[in-house]
């Protein structure tokens, strides 16, 4: 990374706040993306990371604070092409070919028209796609088309790139040939912030985790050391309990909600017998989806950052 | 990049043999049934159906009734046995309108004077337009079949109200009225005095007016505005799905910025609206034998302003609507409802004066005259052009409307 100290920041967020109807989405938020870094944005829904993409994105502006792309303000640098989308939605037209959307997205963003059939073709060649340019993005698998989403999205190699749930859908192959696909752009210089529910498997390739929560900035670590802060070293029990279901067994167990509907409770020393648990959150008339153990992880902790943020955990 | 965007446009309509059909196959077949409807109501193949009760039984009324069977512009499609009965063979919708030969009334040789005449066309209130076509028929076919009769009245009228003839005069003109109705020909062309009666009124067609080309001009025009307005709808609607999509996201973040899926979605609806102009116009031409516009850069600036105002249109209501659904909903029935007043389902001269007026919002009458006036060459440039110009104006100004409402919403 010794290229990427030289550059501005890919991203630097100071202070970012909005506030929609009553709420503040962003409550004051500030973060960097260096260039050539990963950064994963965790927190439970409605934490504000959806919002703090957009507002980066240009779809949400600020009531204050600031946003610079590559040394540019944000606007300027959208203007001038530094900035990817990799929406979580597949924005490329299902009817056409892959090289027609790469050349659309490619064009949109500002790749010169001499050099967009080169970009077009270094990029599938990179993205394992080199003899699908023809294909219909319709005739493609899941993993191709996230391949070919994220590749329209960094044809014309951004400064910093956004990407919304990248690999949701996906196989483990498929989600390793995104990983790898992200790992190249880095090598090239390119900051990348990435959301998703996938934690663990993000951390794994990322330089830090920012931890949102209710707007604001609860943590923002490497992943390593995330998980030394705030994680129980025996690692965590995690239930998911059916939805509409009667919680508060769970509560009186010690549990506390954590991300994306469920509920965690940090391991003791003498490992719990999950069976057991699971007889008795049922016997007190939870209906429970899922029952384990997680080793100490990023999501352990940020799902204990959460708990602690939310004024329940220990 | 506005081609870019427009470019993926055309090519996923063209696989969409779905879209393709809708916007290209059923405009020409709607115009294949739209043109022989036009042609019917406002060309020059017009014959209505008509029952005949022929109550008088005289000489006189039977060579009438034989008239009517060969006039061209109504067809004899029921012998009524009385008035009753042709009265109710209309109100039953079987004929569009009766004509009675009636016992009561002045007779057939008393062209005026007090009461009622003995001709009488029966009308049904829905059908009200064909009772003055019947007349007129009736009228036309009493001069040439009963030339002799019509004199008589005149002479009567001659000897009533102007001068008093003498009794010489009296026979000598019986004498030559006789000569006349023992020389008319029961169902063949009138000739001599005979034809001057008949042909009391010429119909020709203005100068510089090429009938084929006009009749195409009109109902052509009539369905190409109606369609370029229907296909647009979807498309423009669905710009509210685009600008909340991932698309938007990440053209948003570009340098082109969101307006350009706006636009490119405009140029497409361009391109099809051009299109779909032409192919009906090629169609007719096929049809009729002669393209609708002798001028072809004449018709071609229309058809642009068209297009352009198709697109402009389609896509101000969507930006005006709050969701695609409502925006498919309003658009369609705006474009239902311009396109009735506009003249596209009803030539307007058939409409009221206020309706004729209001037609004018829309832009399907004046598509509608600016290629009619394309249709008349040299003679109708200036009002083809100004058609033109204010359906591209308003074409213009909803597009750039409908783009500042859709990017303006595409930022919280």
């Amino acid at each position: 990374m010794t290229t990427s100290a030289s550059r501005a920041p890919a991203l630097e967020v100071r202070g970012a706040v909005r506030r929609l109807g009553t709420r503040d989405v962003l409550a004051g938020v500030s973060c960097d993306v260096g260039a050539g870094a990963l950064v994963v944005l965790a927190g439970a829904n409605g934490a504000g990371k959806s919002s703090l993409l957009r507002a980066i994105g240009g779809r949400l502006a600020l009531d204050g604070g600031t946003l610079r792309i590559a040394g540019l303000d944000a606007a300027a640098a959208r203007r001038a092409g530094r900035l990817g989308v990799v929406p979580q939605d597949l924005a490329l037209d299902p009817h056409l070919s892959v090289r027609e959307n790469l050349r659309l997205w490619g064009r949109l963003a500002g790749v010169p028209a001499a050099a967009i059939e080169t970009r077009i073709v270094d990029g599938l060649a990179r993205a394992g796609l080199a003899d699908r340019a023809a294909a219909r993005v319709e005739t493609l698998s899941g993993g191709m088309r996230r391949r070919v989403n994220l590749l329209a999205g960094v044809l014309h190699a951004p400064a910093l790139l956004l990407l919304d749930e990248p690999t949701v859908g996906l196989d483990r192959d498929s989600r390793r040939g995104v990983y790898a696909l992200l790992d190249a752009l880095r090598r090239d210089g390119t900051g990348v912030l990435l959301v998703t529910h996938d934690l663990d498997e993000a951390a794994a390739a990322a330089d830090r985790v920012v931890v949102l929560h209710d707007g604001r900035v609860v943590a923002d670590e490497a992943p390593d050391a995330l998980i030394a802060a705030h994680c129980p070293p025996g690692g965590a029990i995690v239930v998911v309990p059916d939805e509409g279901a009667d919680l508060s067994p769970l509560s009186a167990d010690g549990f506390t909600a954590s991300l994306d509907g469920q509920w965690q409770r940090p391991e003791g020393t003498t490992p719990t017998d999950l069976r057991a648990l699971d007889g008795r959150l049922r016997a007190a008339g939870v209906r429970v989806r899922e029952i384990r153990w997680q080793p100490p992880s990023v999501a352990v902790a940020v799902a204990a950052l959460v708990a602690r943020a939310s004024g329940g955990g220990r | 990049m506005t081609w870019a965007v427009c470019r993926a446009q055309l090519r996923a309509l063209a696989g969409d043999r779905g879209a393709l059909a809708m916007s290209f196959v059923l405009p020409v077949l709607v115009f294949l049934v739209f043109a022989a409807i036009f042609s019917s109501a406002s060309g020059d193949q017009l014959r209505l159906g008509v029952a005949v009760a022929d109550d008088l039984g005289t000489p006189l009324s039977r060579r009438l009734v034989t008239a009517l069977e060969s006039t061209p512009t109504v067809r004899v499609a029921a012998r009524a046995a009385h008035a009753a009965d042709a009265a109710a063979r209309v109100a039953r919708g079987e004929v569009d309108a009766a004509i009675v030969i009636s016992r009561e009334g002045r007779g057939l040789e008393t062209l005026a004077g007090e009461g009622a005449s003995s001709l009488r066309v029966l009308t049904h209130p829905a059908r009200a337009v064909a009772g003055g076509i019947v007349a007129g028929a009736v009228q036309r076919a009493y001069f040439a079949a009963l030339p002799d009769a019509a004199l008589r009245g005149a002479v009567g009228l001659v000897d009533e109200m102007v001068v008093p003839l003498t009794a010489d005069q009296h026979r000598e003109a019986t004498a030559l009225l006789d000569d006349m109705a023992a020389s008319v020909v029961p169902g063949a062309a009138p000739d001599g005095a005979t034809a001057a009666f008949s042909t009391l009124v010429d119909i020709a067609p203005v100068a510089g007016a090429r009938p084929a080309a006009s009749v195409a001009a009109y109902y052509a025009a009539a369905v190409a505005v109606l369609f370029v307005l229907i296909a647009g709808v979807t498309p423009a609607a669905a710009c509210h799905d685009v600008m909340a999509s991932g698309a938007a996201d990440r053209a948003l973040a570009s340098p082109a910025g969101p307006g350009v899926l706006i636009d490119g979605r405009a140029a497409f609806l361009v391109l099809q609206g051009l299109l779909q102009a032409a192919l009906i116009f090629a169609v007719s031409w096929l049809r009729a034998g002669a393209w609708p516009g002798p001028d072809l850069a004449v018709w071609a600036v229309v058809a642009v302003a068209l297009a352009i105002a198709g697109a402009g249109l389609t896509l101000l209501l969507a930006g005006l609507s709050g969701s695609t659904r409502q925006a498919a909903a309003v658009g369609n029935i705006v474009v239902l409802v311009a396109s009735a007043v506009g003249g596209s389902m009803v030539p307007r001269f058939l409409m009221p004066e206020w309706l004729q007026r209001l037609g004018w919002v829309t832009p399907n009458a004046w598509a509608i005259e600016g290629f009619a006036a394309a249709a008349r060459g040299a003679a109708g440039r200036e009002a083809a052009l100004m058609a033109a110009l204010v359906l591209g104006v308003a074409g213009v100004a909803g597009w750039a409307l409908a783009r500042w409402r859709f990017v303006r919403r595409a930022v919280l």
